[in-house]
């Protein structure tokens, strides 16, 4: 483990060194214009690095940010920035160049850390055997049915709050914990509109069920953030265009005028926060 | 219609087939479908409503169906039996309390008009699983061997490992061709 690390540290000082005396664009790595242009460099380099991939067990090209994130697993250990840049520091640098450098390798391991995060949460298959899980369960029955007790573990009444069958947890599946998590933070924070929601979706014709329509929108944010290079841009094109489309309509239904944009934008926007 | 028009519908429906996968929630109806299909299957969620894909198999044009196996959903599955060439069975071998449940679906179906003398496979699914009754022991579970209106097989499969899949398939569309 701790081989790695140093490894990898000093993979990383070889690679500075390598653009500190041929690219161009550690200039504007350096000078902060493309911070994230450097977590690229960093990240396409360790897939592309036999070593590396070997590593991860994965092909090359297929999906940097996947192979960035299985790496991370052995990041814990790298997230004191400072050793890494002291390392980095071959006397060559100036201090803004620096400070430029340490963001970049900082923001690489925060979105490794947090993508691992969640993928450890997903990977973490439900089990009656722990405590916390079955008390996230139980939570979330609490929350959306106060008034109903639910007696058994596996029983017909889980389907009262969407799941499939008798036993919730054969539907979280390849979701895992993360599923529940997701299910629970809903009913705890916006308790009212989950019973509501819960509630609506028990109609005769145009029922669906609730918990496991959660499962599946987990599903879909996550694999919206671990996402393919070559996807990225297309997948932020997209939710760009759309969220303009969105704004726009808010527009013309409220009749906004220019000097109300900023007001309007950020409550807008503080709908996704 | 002209002439090669007709031939060529004919031709296209010689190679392309309407399948159908049923069964109970959490047998594995997605993820043998995904599998098959080459895809990952570690992130499978439930099904809410249907999912189509197109798989190929022996040169077959494989249109399926895959319709969620919830209880609530199952009395949409008949919106679906309509033109249907081959149905899929999908069994959880190692969910021993639900066999009862599993046999009395599937029953049902072999009953259905619009189904009937509908080739079926039954697949005998999470074979990787230690508690996995055997592809043998299902079919008596079920009674299979007094179907006598159609052709049928089971096949025992892991979604997991795509072991048995490709047989189970190549099985059906030789049935069909």
């Amino acid at each position: 483990m701790l081989a790695f690390v140093f490894s990898y540290i000093f993979f990383l000082y070889k690679y500075v060194l390598h653009l500190i005396t041929g690219r161009t664009e550690l200039g504007d790595v350096l000078t902060g214009k493309h911070t994230e242009m450097m977590n690229r460099k960093v990240a396409s380099l360790i897939t592309t690095n036999k070593e590396y991939s070997g590593l991860c067990g994965k092909s090359r090209d297929k999906n940097t940010n996947e192979v960035v994130h299985h790496l991370s697993l052995d990041f814990d250990n790298l997230r004191d920035e400072n050793k890494v840049t002291d390392v980095l520091n071959d006397g060559k640098l100036t201090t803004q160049q620096l400070s430029n450098l340490r963001l970049s390798i900082q923001q690489l391991i925060n979105v490794n850390f947090s993508i691992n995060t969640l993928s450890k949460l997903r990977q973490e298959t439900f089990s009656y055997e722990n405590v916390q899980h079955v008390k996230l369960l139980d939570e979330q029955w609490r929350l959306l049915k106060p008034d109903v007790h639910r007696g058994e573990r596996v029983t017909e009444k889980w389907q009262e709050v969407g799941y499939q069958g008798k036993d919730p947890t054969t539907d979280f599946r390849g979701m895992g914990v993360l599923a529940l998590k997701n299910l629970v933070h809903f009913a705890d924070n916006e308790t009212k509109t989950a019973r509501d929601i819960l509630e609506e979706s028990h109609d005769v014709d145009h029922w669906y069920p609730f918990s496991v329509a959660g499962i599946n929108f987990t599903s879909e944010i996550f694999n919206l953030l671990v996402t393919s290079e070559s996807e990225v841009l297309e997948l932020f094109s997209g939710i760009y265009t759309k969220v303009f489309k969105q704004f726009h309509e808010q527009w013309k239904e409220e009749g906004c005028t220019v000097m109300q944009f900023n007001e309007k934008k950020n409550s807008f926007f503080s709908l996704f926060k | 219609m002209g002439l090669l028009t007709l031939l060529r519908k004919l031709k296209r429906s010689d190679k392309e087939a309407r399948l159908l996968i049923l069964g109970l929630d959490n047998s594995g109806k997605t993820s043998c479908l995904r599998k098959l299909a080459d895809e990952d299957i570690s992130q499978t969620t439930p099904t809410q409503g249907f999912n189509i894909k197109t798989v190929m198999s022996s040169g077959f044009k494989l249109n399926v169906w895959d319709i969620g196996g919830q209880k609530a959903i199952r009395p949409y599955w008949q919106n679906y039996f309509e033109s249907t060439d081959g149905l899929v069975y999908v069994i959880d071998s190692s969910d021993q309390k639900r066999l009862q449940e599993t046999s009395v679906e599937l029953n049902q179906l072999l009953e259905e008009e619009k189904l009937s003398g509908v080739p079926i496979m039954v697949l005998a699914n999470k074979q990787d699983l230690l508690n996995a009754l055997s592809a043998k022991q299902i079919a008596e579970e079920l009674g299979l061997h007094s179907i006598r209106d159609r052709t049928w097989q089971i096949q025992a499969c892991s979604a997991k490992t795509g072991e048995g899949l490709q047989q189970g398939m190549e099985w059906l569309v030789n049935t069909l061709g």
